[in-house]
């Protein structure tokens, strides 16, 4: 369980963290989403002690991540975006290193170390050097790292970056495991789609603020309106096309004129059904795009109201 | 603790890095101690002359361990750390349950845990060999003492640096000068005394003239002057390391700052108390002197200053890049190695000491021997020119593991160069026509090894030597090994 309760912290005049809240329980997957710059690594640094805010505080499984440092270390699994791993030492060194770090040892930490790479499939290379390991490989590594002492949360910083779709699908499904056996889960990332499909709770994160906190499905709902792009075929003017969408309900958004026109009108199929019949009846045929836009990203914009990439 | 200790010393021993200490502390003791066995002193009919023979044998032998400590640890104790920062490895170590305190011990031990592994490998030999020479029995131990005691003082010193150091090329600037090795190792006639002020102003310059004087010869001595010492060079460093870890694990750096300059004013206490230590002969009575002292605090200052954020050794050039950038492909590629090279920055520094280099030398000129005064102008000049070639050398073995020759030539080029010295003094001694040139501290260079018992303690020496070559050959071999399997796998 992650609590955070009126962060605050200020670097100079830049606000990192502007009053932000947090409840993360167990069994959740949560995913921080915000541009760079927002302030989700500061929020990570605060939440895992390394950074201390200029007021508010953080807790982690109920301890106090300052001043009860050592017991919410020990609840922690902290990967950072970086995955800071040792070259000049073999998979289960590190591992080893890790695991006494945190106060185990003997054949509980060889129990451990074993289940740690059985995890993340990388049993077979656990005499191997870290700098001969793949970039999907160290990932999973510095996943197993968290595993070692066995957590109750893990706070995870951008971990999917450069990986290809098909290793960060595997890692997907190592943290829904982890969020089916109730640990928490903390996840952060710029790339929207990344997330898409694995978390159950979101944070919106802009200059320092945090936007909206909340399930997935209550996100969807808060950006409740819906984006509909085709392309008007047939002999009937722009000027009609667009005076009946507006007569519809609908705003249009994109440009005429563009390959694919773009309307924006309530959430609710009926409504979506009432234009599309309202403009085929005018002698309107419609085209539709290949491709469905998604729909966390259009909250996210709807909400913030501005553009990412 | 034992945890990062353990950790420390497999990474050190299976880098470049902890293996150059081990391999020049090596190479150090064979050379000294071929220099004094070759005295043939030891094998005087003389008793007198034969024991001290044999002191000089351990104390050459201990210096050179210490030499190699001084030189080289507290830039192994810099990197160590500013790599952490950079690699953010410090970062997860931090999220664990383990206390900082931990940390900062393990830190500061592993250097000397290394060093503890040559001075034992060269005990036994340095007993039997002493003990010959009419050594009591005790006094290796005591020297050996000293030696893990100066080596905490270049350890917690290298970490001093390493918390003020932005990056790894600034650290090994500022942990090379700071040896004041440099300055130590030969000296132009005349120059003596400004010498060594300028040595005492520089912090391991301050250890080193103390170790270097007479009473070398009898390291209980110096074991009570070291401890004081030790707990002040510990006690600035832990406050550093603290007082940086934020700025080592974030990278809002600049409101570090003014804890930083803090550091940088404790060291140039240090520095101070350094000169205000000598004995009268030496303190800054002359131009020359106080020449000397502005030119190692400068210089000093200004590789500090190099490792501040506001003079990051790259971002301070990074316009003259873009402007480069700007004038033509041609233009750039050129003008951008100049800029981003590490051979550009370990110059700058000098270049900026060079008028203070001459107000020191001109001022002595004026009342000295000219000839021998240009003789020692030129031996400076290829002092410098080797020195920023191992500079340059040694950050490119940092950065590049020592993958470009070049960068493997340059850091051979300090070793190459002192020994072409040696050898100027060698001649000088046999008094060849060489003038301007004065003996390195250990008197003698070799006569002849004509007798059996000479060779037979070569051999010992030499097997010593191949020992602590077989043990890094075996870590190396084990990384090799490790690392063709993991091609075969993959």
């Amino acid at each position: 369980m992650i609590q955070a309760s009126n962060l605050q912290k200020r670097f100079g005049d830049l606000k990192a963290l502007d009053g932000v809240n947090l409840d993360v329980h167990s069994g959740q997957i949560f995913g921080l989403i915000g541009p760079n710059g927002a302030g989700k690594t500061t929020l990570i640094r605060v939440l895992t002690g390394l950074l201390v805010p200029d007021s508010g505080r953080a807790s982690i499984s109920g301890f106090d991540v300052l001043k009860q440092e050592h017991d919410a270390r020990m609840r922690l699994g902290y990967m950072p975006d970086f995955f800071g791993l040792y070259d000049k030492l073999t998979v289960r060194e590190y591992l080893e290193l890790f695991g006494e770090l945190s106060g185990m040892s003997g054949k509980p930490l060889a129990e451990s170390i074993e289940a740690s790479l059985a995890a993340v499939r990388l049993k077979l290379k656990k005499d191997h050097f870290v700098d001969a390991l793949s970039r999907g490989m160290t990932q999973r590594l510095a996943l197993a790292r968290t595993l070692i002492h066995d957590p109750d949360v893990f706070i995870l910083d951008e971990p999917a970056s450069g990986l290809d779709p098909a290793a960060r699908l595997e890692f997907w499904d190592i943290l829904r495991g982890l969020a089916r056996r109730g640990k928490t889960v903390f996840i952060s990332s710029h790339i929207l789609k990344e997330l898409e499909g694995l978390v159950t709770h979101v944070g919106l994160i802009e200059r320092g603020r945090m936007l909206f906190s909340g399930s997935y499905e209550e996100l969807v709902q808060a950006g409740a309106t819906r984006r509909v792009r085709f392309r008007p075929v047939g002999n009937v003017p722009s000027e009609r096309v667009v005076g009946l969408v507006t007569e519809g309900g609908g705003q249009l958004a994109g440009i005429p004129g563009d390959e694919y026109w773009e309307v924006e009108m309530d959430d609710d199929d009926e409504a979506v059904a009432a234009l599309v019949n309202r403009l085929v009846s005018a002698g309107v045929g419609i085209a539709l795009p290949p491709v469905a836009q998604d729909r966390l990203e259009r909250a996210y914009l709807q909400l913030t109201g501005r553009d990412v990439s | 603790m034992i945890a990062l200790l353990k950790k420390e010393l497999r990474t050190a021993l299976r880098d470049k890095t902890g293996q150059a200490l081990l391999g020049s502390m090596l190479f150090l003791l064979i050379l000294f101690g071929f220099m004094t066995l070759s005295s043939g002193r030891m094998w005087s009919e003389d008793p007198l002359m034969a024991s001290q023979a044999g002191r000089d044998l351990l104390a050459t032998g201990l210096y050179s361990q210490m030499v190699a400590v001084i030189l080289i640890l507290p830039a192994l104790a810099a990197i160590n750390l500013v790599r952490e920062g950079e690699r953010k490895t410090l970062e997860t170590l931090l999220t664990t349950p383990q206390d900082a305190r931990n940390l900062l011990m393990a830190k500061l031990l592993w250097p000397v845990v290394l060093t503890a592994y040559s001075v034992i490998l060269a005990l036994p030999v340095l007993t039997a060999l002493a003990v010959l020479g009419g050594v009591r029995f005790y006094e290796p131990w005591i020297g050996a003492i000293a030696v893990l005691m100066v080596a905490t003082v270049a350890s917690a010193l290298g970490l001093a640096i390493g918390s003020l150091s932005r990056n790894t090329a600034a650290s090994v600037l500022i942990s090379g000068l700071t040896s004041g090795m440099v300055l130590a190792i030969t000296t132009p006639i005349g120059l003596e005394s400004s010498q060594t002020v300028l040595g005492a102003a520089l912090p391991m310059g301050f250890v080193s003239a103390l170790l270097q004087d007479e009473a070398v010869r009898a390291f209980r001595f110096q074991v009570p002057i070291l401890v004081p010492i030790m707990f002040l060079f510990t006690l600035v460093s832990a406050c550093l390391f603290h007082a940086a870890l934020p700025s080592l694990t974030t990278p809002y750096r600049r409101r570090c700052i003014p804890v930083r300059l803090f550091g940088a004013g404790a060291l140039l206490l240090i520095m101070l108390l350094g000169v205000a230590s000598l004995r009268p002969e030496h303190s800054a009575s002359s131009a020359a002197n106080v020449a000397a002292i502005v030119l190692g605090i400068a210089t000093f200052g200004s590789l500090v200053l190099l490792g501040l954020e506001r003079f990051d050794t790259v971002g301070f050039l990074r316009p003259m890049k873009r402007s480069a950038e700007s004038a033509g492909a041609g233009v750039r590629y050129s003008f951008e190695w100049f800029a981003s090279s590490r051979l550009t920055l370990a110059l700058l520094p000098w270049l900026a000491g060079v008028p203070v280099l001459a107000l020191l030398v001109g001022s002595e000129v004026l009342q000295r021997d000219s000839f021998a005064y240009g003789a020692a102008i030129g031996l400076g000049a290829i002092y410098t020119f080797f020195w920023v070639l191992f500079c340059h050398g040694a950050s490119g073995l940092v950065a590049h593991r020592g993958r470009r020759w070049w960068e493997f030539f340059g850091s051979l080029c300090l070793p190459a160069g002192l020994l072409i010295l040696s050898f100027f003094t060698a001649a000088r001694e046999f008094h060849l026509p060489l003038v301007g040139l004065q003996p390195i501290r250990v008197v003698g260079m070799v006569d002849e090894l004509t007798r059996v018992d000479d060779l037979f303690l070569a051999v010992i020496t030499i097997f010593a030597a191949a020992a602590v070559m077989q043990v890094l050959a075996h870590f190396r071999g084990d990384v090799e090994a490790r690392r063709v399997a993991a091609r075969a796998d993959s």
